[in-house]
């Protein structure tokens, strides 16, 4: 059949080019030609901030509100939004603080967007460990501070949702289902612990969106993404509902078997920046790992934000000035040769 | 919950416990518990490089349809068998089993992972008082005793409805509810003005706590859990 085929009629095109040029689109469609992704992938820039603060009695409104400004973030972006700022709150435990996101830190990042003209902060959450969202409001310490600012928390676990088309197409999920109060605000704000994790290497801003995810849905521990993959999960649930801002809270972050069991380690920083990858990135290099060698931020690179040290601007501290190796457990798969060399 | 979600099936316990006795929800009662009896969790035989202390094969019940098993889903879905005269259904053994499986060392359930590399995790209060309140009766006290010394433990420091509610139902189901249970239930209701209202069902929850106190009952959510009483609604 193929022999009745007129070379010259694929415009000069040969037989043999055709079928070869064919083949190469099969393979590429079906994903034979296992070439990574990120070389097809435009190079990304973006910046980041680190604020020095030795504690958490220090003024953190002001560190905050400096690195808004340092990224360039303009008055008319907030004048007059309501701004959603997601913690990470997963369970307490007496003596462990830094497991979750310390509530002076959720303080000030609440006075510097309305000192920069949001008309309105709140705090939502939904933990993934706990079917006690009060509960772990109340232990971590932060209805007292949100008691006290009168900020309303909202408990995200119990909330109907909305569904979007998954973007980030990495697991099977074919649409994620987000709280309705997503689309009562303007910008969403992860308000991260910097963390080790004994799944996923890290859980810093990306991983700290697991939370967003309605617990009457996804279950507890938000069963559904850990049966998608955790790496797959984070890409999709960023990818999808595309956050707006991060701010990592390295004061006092957590070393070793985290996200629960590991040690308090002082770490002295803020983390600040509108691309989520770009601020895991820096927060990886001040934590003594390689961003590229923690799987999901490989992934992410330059598709969901830039990783590459070259590819991020660095404003306030230099990474150098505040780099502080994380202890890893080398027992532990992913924690396993991610060390910064 | 919504139509549209039919793979969050978690609320089919609750609703078999709120149809128990209304003549005219019975078909659904019993539709309820058939689909209980009928549903399991994804199950498998533990591998050696899991880094979980549990033991992943023993059935009991997820919160979405197709995940692993759970504490307090299984627990729930216990209780509502039990109460629909179904205790000795081998589906109910087995979440024994499974129960006092994720039961940490040193005493108290949490949403059902014991222990992650080696290292055992934190309990909590409101999956203890729920998988205390399932097993009362069917397990000796002596293989509990220290769950329930956790959970006495820390009852004082209880401020909120989930948390306090599924505490006392726990506790009370062993005989163990506290002096001040009324107290910490007043407490509670007061804690309204600093976290906004309650919702219904944590209301109703504590609410349940605080009668299991009041009327010295022994059986979580305030009905008869005889071990050997014949079904009262049947699964098929």
């Amino acid at each position: 059949m193929s022999g009745h085929m007129d070379p010259t009629s694929r415009g000069g095109l040969t037989r043999r080019n055709l079928l070869l040029a064919g083949a190469a689109g099969l393979l590429l469609g079906s994903g034979v030609l296992l070439v990574p992704k990120r070389y097809f992938r435009m190079p990304q820039q973006t910046q980041s901030f680190v604020a020095k603060v030795a504690h958490y009695h220090l003024d953190i409104a002001d560190a905050i509100t400096r690195g808004i400004r340092e990224l360039g973030v303009s008055s008319e972006e907030l004048n007059g939004r309501r701004i959603l700022l997601k913690p990470n709150l997963v369970e307490t435990a007496s003596g462990a603080p830094h497991i979750n996101t310390h509530p002076l830190v959720l303080r000030g990042a609440i006075e510097a967007f309305l000192r920069l003209g949001a008309a309105k902060v709140m705090v939502a959450e939904g933990p993934g460990h706990r079917r006690d969202t009060l509960a772990v409001y109340e232990e971590s310490g932060l209805a007292d501070v949100l008691t006290e600012d009168r900020i309303k928390f909202h408990d995200l676990n119990y909330m109907t949702g909305y569904e979007l088309p998954n973007a980030g197409r990495q697991s099977s999920m074919r649409t994620l289902t987000f709280p309705a109060i997503f689309q009562e605000v303007d910008w969403i704000v992860s308000v991260a612990k910097m963390k080790t994790h004994h799944i996923a290497g890290t859980t810093l801003s990306m991983k700290n969106l697991f939370g967003v995810m309605p617990g009457i849905y996804y279950g507890w521990p938000k069963n559904v993404l850990h049966h998608a993959g955790i790496e797959n999960s984070i890409l999709d649930i960023n990818a999808t509902l595309k956050p707006h801002f991060a701010i990592v809270d390295g004061i006092v972050g957590m070393q070793g078997d985290g996200p629960i069991m590991g040690d308090p380690k002082q770490a002295g920083v803020l983390v600040l920046g509108r691309n989520l990858a770009g601020v895991d990135a820096t927060c990886c290099r001040i934590m003594g790992i390689d961003p590229y060698k923690v799987s999901y931020l490989e992934r992410a690179d330059n598709w969901l934000g830039p990783i590459g040290e070259g590819s991020i601007e660095q404003r306030g501290e230099a990474i150098a000035s505040v780099r502080t190796n994380f202890n890893l457990i080398d027992t532990i798969p992913a924690q396993h040769g991610i060390r910064l060399t | 919950m919504s139509r549209e979600r039919e793979e969050a099936f978690w609320p089919t316990a609750l609703s078999v416990l709120a149809w128990i006795g209304s003549q005219v929800h019975e078909p659904h009662c019993s539709q309820g518990v058939r689909f209980l009896l009928n549903t399991t969790g994804n199950h498998w035989k533990k591998g050696p490089d899991d880094p979980f202390g549990h033991d992943p094969s023993i059935p009991g019940w997820p919160w979405i349809d197709g995940m692993h098993s759970w504490t307090e889903p299984t627990a729930l879905a216990v209780i509502a068998l039990r109460a629909t005269g179904h205790g000795d259904h081998d589906r109910v053994r087995e979440a024994i089993r499974m129960m006092l499986d994720r039961q940490l060392p040193h005493g108290g359930w949490n949403y059902g992972n014991t222990l992650v590399f080696g290292r055992e995790l934190h309990p909590m209060p409101e999956s203890t008082g729920a998988a205390l309140a399932a097993l009362v009766c069917q397990v000796e006290q002596r293989t509990i005793a220290r769950s329930i010394d956790y959970l006495q433990g820390e009852v004082d420091r209880l401020h909120t409805p989930i948390s306090l509610g599924w505490g006392l139902l726990g506790l009370a189901a062993w005989d163990r509810w506290p002096s001040n249970g009324a107290a910490l239930v007043e407490r509670c209701v007061a804690n309204q003005a600093r976290y906004g209202e309650y919702d219904t069902s944590s209301l109703c929850l504590l609410f349940l706590g605080a009668l299991a106190g009041e009327r010295d009952m022994k059986s979580p959510l305030l009905l008869d859990l005889s071990c050997t009483q014949a079904p009262a609604v049947p699964a098929q």
